[in-house]
């Protein structure tokens, strides 16, 4: 058994989409014959040849835009965006083309958007922005971000099959440090699934991407010292959400924490608990928590950036609040 | 160092001649009163291809081709003059916008190209739409919001698609169709075929970023598009002045290495020069070209807006070119109208317009509950 990390499982996919579909076409900044600016092409140009993996100019609204245009005319086209910060510069082509065309003309617009997010200290306020929050606002975006290696691979193929604008935020941290036993399976995810990693009965976490790897870390510790059990759901995808699954994590143990890397204000965090306020108000046994970075734009140095980062240590805090409510 | 070895190119034998443009089926009719019409005779065949030949690049528009852009420019004057006033009415929502001066530009660009080619008009190009093949029926079901138009109305008037016809629905977002109508033609040459990309942009639109962006990308790639400039001289009420600082901005062609050409938007002879070259240019595979059409939107950037800002000497100027009326006197002068004959075509598109809002009158608008039907703002397909 070979292990997989999650940057080789999005590689998997890729190569995977382009042998199944003559319509997958990948495009990008540094993507062909230099594989990407984290590796997650290498190798597909090679492979697959310059009709298929393109190299762009420095240019993500007409890079989104060319990728509307191409899924218009049933193309499958994948495009990586080098930062998910960069796709400021491609805004208005994801909210007002890529996302309103469908319902506006009734053409599918089958693209996905691959969104290298998050990471570290030394990234700061340019390279390491979670800006999944600002596309669940906008109607006709899918929204993923997968956590696990399997994930990685399963929702990035779900996503190039879905016949939506995909807005995949794979995140960097986990790139090189998560991994899944391969070899992984070809079809293992479906998009609006959201997936219990742990069982619990005195506590809930709803995470994802990165931060779901602190709330299982966080879980494990509550277990070790606090003798608590902790439920653990992964969201995977952020819109749509998986509603029932949401409110049955809420149900199991009358007590949330909702949990990601992304700001606070607005973000995907504040829509699972104004869910979870309308639909499940009589399942809480205490208010919910949420857990995420500091309202501040990602800072440059350690010291700062673990103040800002919405790590361990704040998770526990807040549960054992939550747990003693 | 393994650059970029494929483009957008031509993927079958170069197509060095250009085809007669092909009336599109669902089009609108050629009038009835010039179906057997009989041509010039034959003595006066050498001047009236003297007056449809474009000097700049000795190309000749065919006198049945010139009758047919002739009879659409008169469709898209009536039609958009019928829009003002059922506008004026308050017959549809939203407000009313019209090409004025622009007519030869939008209809020309339409004519040129094949069904299968991909088009997205901008606001002042009806004229592409009915040359491109979309039914009066259609645009209008468009503005008045009805269920049975391709936007059962969800989206209308300008912004309308016609996907039967491959024509892309603009967003007002100036400069981002560009690179929407490049990606759908490279899509094209990538199943392989000719087909090629056409949109159009104006003074005001070509000052933004997705302007140079898509059009860049286009140049590296190759990709098989004509940008049509509309300088109209104003952008809502800013003047060229305050717009652009270079002569011409088909100057900014050569910055992208691609070829460009400025020509008088009001003559349909010399548009129809510069874009036969163009789009030759872009089947052949030799990638994009640019084409500045200068004309003068002759009212306001909507019917909201009297134009006031506009100097009368400097309407008065460009009234004397008015399309319409400039190829109407061309066709004269050259002997291969009668005024019977132009007479009859401008009687026959009102025939038309009228025809198709007679038979739209009972044609449904959208119930509330259609607003999020069939999946809403996603689409449902077979695995979603």
């Amino acid at each position: 058994m070979v292990a997989v990390t999650y940057l080789e499982g999005i590689n998997q996919g890729l190569r995977e989409c382009l042998s199944e579909d003559a319509d997958v076409v990948l495009l990008g900044e540094d993507i062909g014959h230099f594989g990407g600016a984290f590796k997650v092409t290498a190798g597909l140009l090679d492979q697959f040849g310059p009709r298929r993996v393109m190299d762009t100019p420095i240019a993500e609204s007409a890079i989104v835009g060319w990728a509307v245009g191409a899924a218009m005319r049933g193309l499958r086209p994948v495009a990586e965006i080098q930062f998910a910060d960069f796709l400021a510069c491609g805004h208005h082509q994801v909210v007002n083309n890529a996302a309103m065309t469908y319902y506006r003309t009734g053409t599918p617009v089958p693209l996905t958007l691959r969104l290298p997010c998050g990471s570290g200290p030394g990234g700061g306020p340019f390279h390491c922005q979670n800006p999944e929050a600002t596309y669940c606002h906008v109607p006709g975006l899918k929204v993923v971000a997968p956590a696990t290696a399997a994930d990685a691979k399963g929702l990035l193929k779900a996503s190039v099959y879905d016949d939506n604008p995909v807005l995949f935020f794979e995140n960097k941290y986990l790139y090189r440090r998560i991994k899944d036993n391969g070899p992984l399976p070809a079809h293992s995810a479906r998009l609006g699934e959201a997936a219990v990693r742990r069982t619990g009965d005195d506590l809930t976490f709803i995470a994802y991407g990165a931060s779901l790897h602190d709330a299982l870390e966080a879980a494990e510790k509550l277990a070790e010292e606090d003798g608590a059990t902790v439920e653990v759901l992964d969201l995977r995808t952020l819109k749509p959400l998986d509603t029932d699954a949401i409110l049955e994590a809420v149900a199991k143990t009358g007590r949330v924490l909702v949990a990601h890397e992304a700001w606070p204000t607005c973000s995907v965090g504040a829509e699972v608990a104004a869910l979870i306020a309308d639909q499940g108000f009589e399942l809480l046994d205490a208010p919910i928590r949420r857990v995420a970075a500091l309202d501040v734009p990602a800072p440059f140095a350690p010291g700062l950036f673990e103040a800002y980062y919405p790590g361990v240590p704040r998770l526990l805090q807040a549960a054992r609040e939550l747990l003693e409510y | 160092m393994p650059g970029l070895s494929w483009a957008f190119a031509a993927t079958g034998p170069g197509d060095q001649q250009m085809p007669s443009p092909r009336p599109h089926p669902d089009g609108p009719a050629l009038p009835r009163v010039l179906a057997d019409f009989r041509l010039v005779p034959q003595a006066a065949s050498s001047r009236v291809a003297a007056a449809l030949t474009d000097p700049s690049t000795d190309v000749t528009l065919s006198p049945d081709d010139a009758i047919r852009v002739f009879h659409l420019m008169c469709l898209t004057q009536t039609l958009e003059e019928r829009l003002v006033t059922l506008y004026r009415q308050g017959r549809f929502p939203g407000g009313c916008y019209s090409g004025t001066g622009a007519e030869a530009i939008g209809v020309v660009s339409g004519y040129l190209l094949r069904h299968e080619d991909i088009i997205c008009p901008m606001i002042r190009d009806m004229g592409a739409r009915l040359a491109k093949g979309s039914p009066i029926e259609t645009i209008l079901r468009g503005y008045l919001g009805l269920s049975t138009g391709p936007m059962r109305g969800r989206d209308g008037n300008i912004h309308q698609a016609d996907p039967e016809n491959n024509i892309l629905g603009m967003i007002s977002h100036l400069g981002a169709m560009i690179a929407v109508t490049a990606g759908a033609a490279s899509a094209e040459r990538y199943r392989g075929g000719d087909a090629i990309g056409l949109t159009f942009i104006g003074d005001g639109g070509s000052s933004t970023g997705d302007f140079h962006e898509a059009l860049n990308l286009a140049a590296v790639w190759k990709i098989p598009l004509v940008l049509v400039i509309e300088d109209n001289q104003y952008a809502y009420s800013t003047p060229v002045e305050q717009q652009y600082a270079c002569a011409r901005l088909a100057d900014r062609a050569k910055g992208y290495g691609i070829p460009g050409a400025t020509v008088d938007g009001t003559d349909a002879v010399a548009v129809h020069g510069a874009l036969h070259e163009a789009v030759a240019h872009a089947r052949r595979g030799d990638g994009p070209a640019l084409v500045e059409c200068k004309t003068l939107r002759f009212r306001g950037h909507g019917e909201h807006d009297d134009n006031r800002y506009m100097p009368a000497e400097l309407l008065a100027e460009w009234q004397k070119k008015e399309p319409v009326q400039r190829f109407q006197s061309l066709l004269l002068g050259c002997g291969l109208l009668t005024n019977t004959d132009a007479d009859a075509i401008r009687d026959d598109a009102e025939e038309q317009v009228q025809a198709a809002l007679s038979r739209l009158a009972r044609e449904p608008k959208p119930r509330p509950e259609d607003v999020d039907a069939g999946g809403g703002a996603f689409c449902r397909g077979a695995d979603n």
